[in-house]
């Protein structure tokens, strides 16, 4: 049995000690904010003990054909949605309008970059607060470049949306009714978590190991 | 080499699996969605960035750009807007979860490399994810959530973005040793 | 059999499993490679790799927040 490590105490005190300091804080300034502070908190918590992160979720399927996270993406945004058209529905005033952005040219030419710069840095922008959670230095760097990289983006927006392409916000339920537009949504999260694991299913019969085998080797190398 | 298997064991005990994680994201992000905006992370990074250059003399909040919320760039009332408290939150949220598994550790900066990739990669995050007004959480997640186009479209252009980068990491990899 | 080491101290994904797949890849049957890491997500990819390729690992604590995994090629 490998013997397990005990945790550096100063450093849990440090970390619970300001966790409690800056929630009174936040209290004081705002009641609400101290509830956003434990759901920051706990966010934190579920994304280091899970493992998840979002760049990875994209990379891995090109570079080790693993469709695990991505599904994961999938299973977080079906239920994120299913909570969040509950609230649309409860919302008479349309507040959860401000949530829909514009979409155009610059939507694309964001999601490339986007995708492109979160492999580059080994983190998307939740995978970078988490890392810097974590005590990598090298993050503190990479969330220096998103500012830099932000305020250079601000700053060019107006441009990118006056001379290409770009409509207001679009919210389906608007263009195509609102059962249409939540079964179109659901059927696209499915067919593609249908399609990953079909893809999964393939490759892994593809190495000759069928979940049969792999259930047989578990077997095994327990015993 | 037994060890390996009760790693195992005792890091999927430890370990959540993922399914898990990601239920529990999706419960809090619907609970912020409730109390007024669902999770979103890197247009609070960018009104530090905007703060900074207003400091500097710049005049940021002039600059025509689709914000979520009326402009505040005063340092206080920034330091204590819910997307500071969220993403300060996210930081500490993770160390404790580190720091109480034994397993906190400052990771030094392995090579110039490295540090390079990491702030090309950044900058192209931060100006990307302004274009699209959200990153993988703004608006990838909650876009499509919120049933708004542009998640959709944010994430299949990601998708093509990703698949330049792996390809570009592998090559590196392939030609460097590592 | 030989052993061979690898430093992936510092280092965060996808590079620590690229770089493990491509030292292995050069590797003999029955050769031995020994990661060091310092991120537990390397460590969860490692272990999911190996698993699904059939190789035997093991996995050591050498200090907080510091693993060496040894994998054996098949």
């Amino acid at each position: 049995m490998p013997v397990k490590i005990p945790p550096k105490k100063g450093l849990s005190l440090g970390v619970v000690g300001f966790i409690t300091a800056f929630g009174i804080a936040a209290f004081i300034t705002e009641q609400e904010l101290l509830l956003v502070w434990i759901i920051g908190i706990a966010l934190g918590f579920v994304l280091y003990r899970s493992g998840i992160c979002f760049a990875s979720a994209f990379r891995d399927i090109f570079l080790f054909r693993d469709f695990s996270m991505a599904r994961v993406v999938i299973i977080l945004i079906a239920i994120s949605f299913v909570g969040i058209v509950i609230i649309q529905a409860f919302d008479t005033s349309g507040g959860f309008l401000e949530w829909v952005y514009p979409v155009g040219f610059h939507t694309a030419v964001g999601g490339v970059l986007f995708g492109f710069g979160m492999v580059l840095a080994g983190g998307c922008a939740s995978g970078t607060l988490q890392r810097i959670g974590e005590g990598f230095i090298l993050f503190w760097a990479v969330i220096l470049g998103i500012t830099a990289g932000s305020v250079l983006g601000v700053y060019h927006f107006s441009w990118w949306k006056n001379n290409f392409f770009s409509i207001d916000a679009v919210f389906l339920p608007d263009f195509i009714g609102w059962i249409p537009s939540i079964v179109l949504t659901l059927a696209l999260l499915g067919g593609l978590n249908l399609l990953a694991m079909g893809i999964e299913k393939r490759n892994n019969s593809k190495n000759g190991l069928t979940e049969k085998d792999l259930a047989e080797k578990e077997v095994k190398s327990n015993g | 080499m037994k060890n390996g298997r009760t790693f195992k064991k005792r890091i999927l005990s430890g370990y959540w699996p993922y399914w898990v994680g990601g239920v529990l994201l999706g419960v809090l992000n619907i609970l912020l969605a409730a109390l007024g905006k669902p999770w979103g992370i890197t247009g609070n990074i960018a009104k530090w960035g905007l703060a900074v250059c207003k400091a500097a003399g710049g005049h940021p909040e002039t600059w025509f750009y689709v914000w979520d919320e009326p402009l505040n760039l005063g340092l206080i009332d920034l330091l204590f807007s819910r997307g500071t408290v969220l993403n300060l939150g996210l930081i500490f949220g993770v160390m404790l979860a580190a720091v109480l598994a034994a397993e906190f550790r400052i990771k030094k900066v392995k090579s110039s490399r490295q540090l390079a990739l990491g702030i090309a990669g950044g900058l192209l995050m931060g100006y990307g994810a302004r274009l699209a007004l959200g990153c993988n959480i703004g608006a990838l997640v909650n876009g499509i959530a919120s049933q708004s186009l542009h998640g959709w479209v944010f994430g299949l252009f990601l998708i093509l973005g990703a698949w330049a980068g792996s390809m570009f990491m592998k090559y590196l990899v392939s030609k460097t040793g590592n | 059999m030989a052993d061979n080491r690898l430093d992936m101290l510092g280092e965060v994904c996808p590079v620590p499993l690229l770089t493990t797949q491509k030292v292995i890849s050069e590797m003999k049957s029955g050769d031995v490679l020994t990661v060091e890491t310092d991120y537990s997500r390397t460590v969860r990819n490692i272990i999911k790799w190996c698993d699904d390729r059939g190789y035997v690992f093991d996995v050591e604590d050498k200090d907080n927040g510091v693993w060496l995994v040894t994998i054996e090629k098949k």
